[in-house]
């Protein structure tokens, strides 16, 4: 009994959906704040995220005349289960390494791509043309970062030779951190890196929600809470997926003494870094991101993996 | 089975992608783009027509009103028209502050045209930093003349005042302000490897094209055809002041936005020289009772080159206090309607805002 309350916790409250939530929409605000300051704006007060989230929750929502309805109201919930999921099992990971179970990377890398697919899948059942177009462009866009994506996250795993999160950790904990010591893994990195902003969908990558070319694509149709569900899992994602790089190349999120600043300093420069790239590019066409991902990032990560497999 | 893959969808009016009322009907297969009408109907507010049930002057705060990005060429064609027509001259100060208005002016479109561009391409970065640079002159503006968009300002005879104190300080102040940040705009927007992979190659039409199908402005420049209303037909003080034109080869997209941000350049040094060169004197030659001008029997063509391209007017009198016709050759129309319509075939859904931007297709003015 005892066992299921405190799973239930930690799926619930730390390290999974309330943590990751509120750390997410902070997380966003940096975004938002930083985005402004780029652009010679002053931008919104640190808690514009969680009123905007209220706000959509206590809004109405419409659903349309040809719809799917069930489809289209359960789709955000489940992005909403795969972003909590790779939060918790990350951090569970990340705290306490030596639970780690056999092929846990490979559950982390499936359950990201959640959140992607419930949005061709709530785009698809909203029965628009634009949100149509935009779910066959999301669909493109995981054909073209998914591959390099994975090759990429298991180069440490060939080098490491283990295929659990908790001994890669371990791993860097003894060692250093796995990017700025192997040059297969720094190659590997800069590939995930570039592949995570796609699987954000920030620009230059937003191809499925560009507004100015289909209006947000997938999520046109949606209103009131499961738009606000939407936008929680994306800003979920944006907390997740750098901490599953750090976690992978950067040496964990540790927290005992001056490695907790450390912690959150690698979490805010990965976070920058985003926002810039996003910041200073103009959005690509799919068929460009498509030849980007498979003829430049691809080749680059096979490079990485090969020489993980020298063991460089 | 060709039928059903076929889509229809609407590009506006109500579409994020959309600047102005505007909309554009696409027949669509997949990605590609089978057919396109463009439909600028929704703007409609005939000003053509009821120009003729106004006086002489009335008439001004209608002129501005059909270009909304760029209103001092309009204002400059129509002031131009009634001048040559009743044979009003213009003190030479005058015609040197309406070339540093109709300059300032361009700066305001090009920069509002950079704003659409790179919010086109969700490039918020520069489409902020064009706008805030936009609101810079817009003030400059409002200190000329009271107000920030519509000015009426330039008048039959000169213009309606004299520069305010200090004014020539500002204004070289503010260009220095935006100067100083076209390093900026080059590494981020003009010469970002990105931004080049979208518009080069997109939208693309040959020289004989364009001229067959009345190109003017960046279009027909992005060519290579010199063509310029202020070296061709100088008006104001064009043929007093020293500047190039422009011209790219390649007649893309990518050709058409570097002629907009080298023409930017070419109005900072027009209106450099304006300050240098401007007599001090009259600004206003006084015309007759506006209540009771009647002008004499006749017509006129007058043309300017607007940021668009070439802008004429057609004014007929015949002798009352109202004109009989007035209408309009608007850069935009051959743009907007037979040229976007010929480059969104084939192209992809993507492109069709991106194309549309790089047209600078302004809605109002197509459908006075």
């Amino acid at each position: 009994m005892d066992n299921i309350f405190l799973a239930l916790l930690s799926f619930l409250v730390f390290p999974g959906f309330l943590f990751t939530a509120v750390v997410g929409l902070f997380a966003g605000w940096i975004d938002r704040k930083l985005t402004a300051r780029i652009q010679w704006r002053v931008g919104p007060p640190w808690y514009q995220n969680f009123i905007d989230f209220f706000k959509l929750m206590g809004k109405e929502t419409i659903l349309p005349a040809n719809a799917r309805k069930m489809t289209f109201l359960f789709a955000p919930f489940i992005g909403l289960i795969g972003a909590t999921l790779v939060s918790l099992i990350l951090w569970q990971m990340n705290l306490y390494p030596a639970t780690s179970f056999l092929g846990d990377i490979i559950v982390v890398l499936y359950l990201s791509i959640l959140p992607s697919l419930a949005v061709i899948i709530g785009g698809s059942a909203s029965g628009n043309p634009l949100a149509s177009l935009g779910a066959s462009r999301e669909m493109k866009l995981i054909l073209a970062y998914e591959l390099p994506f994975i090759v990429a996250i298991f180069t440490p795993v060939v080098f490491i030779k283990d295929i659990r999160i908790g001994s890669i950790v371990t791993y860097q904990i003894n060692n250093g951190m796995m990017f700025t010591h192997h040059l297969s893994s720094l190659i590997a990195f800069i590939v995930a890196f570039i592949c995570m902003q796609a699987k954000l969908t920030f620009v230059p990558f937003d191809i499925p929600e560009a507004e100015q070319e289909i209006m947000a694509g997938p999520l046109i149709e949606y209103s009131g809470p499961p738009l606000a569900i939407f936008k929680l899992t994306k800003a979920m994602m944006l907390f997740a997926l750098p901490v599953f790089l750090i976690t992978i190349f950067a040496g964990g999120m540790r927290f005992n003494g001056i490695q907790t600043l450390f912690s959150i300093i690698k979490y805010l420069v990965i976070l920058i870094l985003i926002v810039l790239v996003k910041n200073t590019n103009p959005r690509l066409r799919i068929d460009q991101a498509l030849r980007f991902f498979w003829l430049r990032m691809f080749p680059l990560a096979i490079i990485g993996f090969i020489l993980a497999l020298i063991g460089i | 089975m060709s039928q059903e893959r076929e889509l229809e969808l609407y590009f506006g009016p109500q579409h994020l992608g959309m600047v102005g009322n505007f909309s554009i009907t696409l027949k669509v297969e997949g990605d590609k783009i089978l057919e396109a009408s463009a439909n600028p109907g929704w703007l409609h507010r005939g000003f053509e027509k009821l120009m003729e049930y106004r006086t002489w002057i009335q008439n001004f705060p209608m002129v501005c009103r059909i270009n909304v990005v760029e209103p001092d060429s309009m204002e400059m064609v129509y002031a131009m028209a009634v001048e040559k027509l009743a044979g009003i001259e213009v003190p030479e100060r005058a015609n040197y502050i309406r070339t540093i208005v109709l300059e300032l002016a361009r700066l305001v479109s090009h920069l509002f045209g950079c704003w659409a561009y790179a919010n086109m391409l969700g490039f918020d970065t520069v489409a902020q930093w064009a706008m805030y640079h936009r609101d810079l002159i817009l003030d400059l503006f409002e200190e000329l003349t009271g107000a920030r968009v519509y000015h009426i300002y330039i008048w039959p005879g000169g213009v309606r005042r004299d520069l305010p104190e200090g004014f020539k300080d500002k204004v070289l102040n503010t260009l220095h302000t935006i100067g100083s940040c076209i390093p900026d705009y080059d590494s981020a927007f003009f010469n970002n490897r990105l931004f080049y992979e979208r518009a080069k190659n997109i939208g693309k039409i040959t020289r004989e094209e364009a001229k067959r199908l009345g190109a003017t402005g960046q279009i027909l420049r992005a060519t290579g055809v010199k063509y310029d209303i202020r070296k061709i037909e100088p008006y104001a003080v064009y043929d007093r002041v020293d500047f190039e034109v422009p011209t790219r080869e390649d007649g893309d997209a990518y050709s058409r936005i570097w002629i907009v941000r080298d023409e930017m350049i070419q109005s900072v040094h027009i209106i450099m020289q304006c300050f240098e060169k401007m007599p001090r004197g009259e600004v206003y030659n006084k015309v007759p009772n506006p209540f009771k001008w009647r002008i004499p029997e006749g017509e006129t063509y007058v043309r300017v080159e607007s940021s668009r391209g070439e802008l004429g007017l057609y004014l007929v009198s015949n002798g009352e206090d109202k004109p009989y016709r007035v209408h309009f050759r608007t850069p935009s129309y051959p743009h907007g309607l037979v040229i976007l319509e010929k480059l969104l075939k084939n192209a992809s859904i993507a492109d069709v805002g991106n194309i549309m931007i790089s047209l600078y297709v302004t809605a109002p003015e197509i459908d006075r």
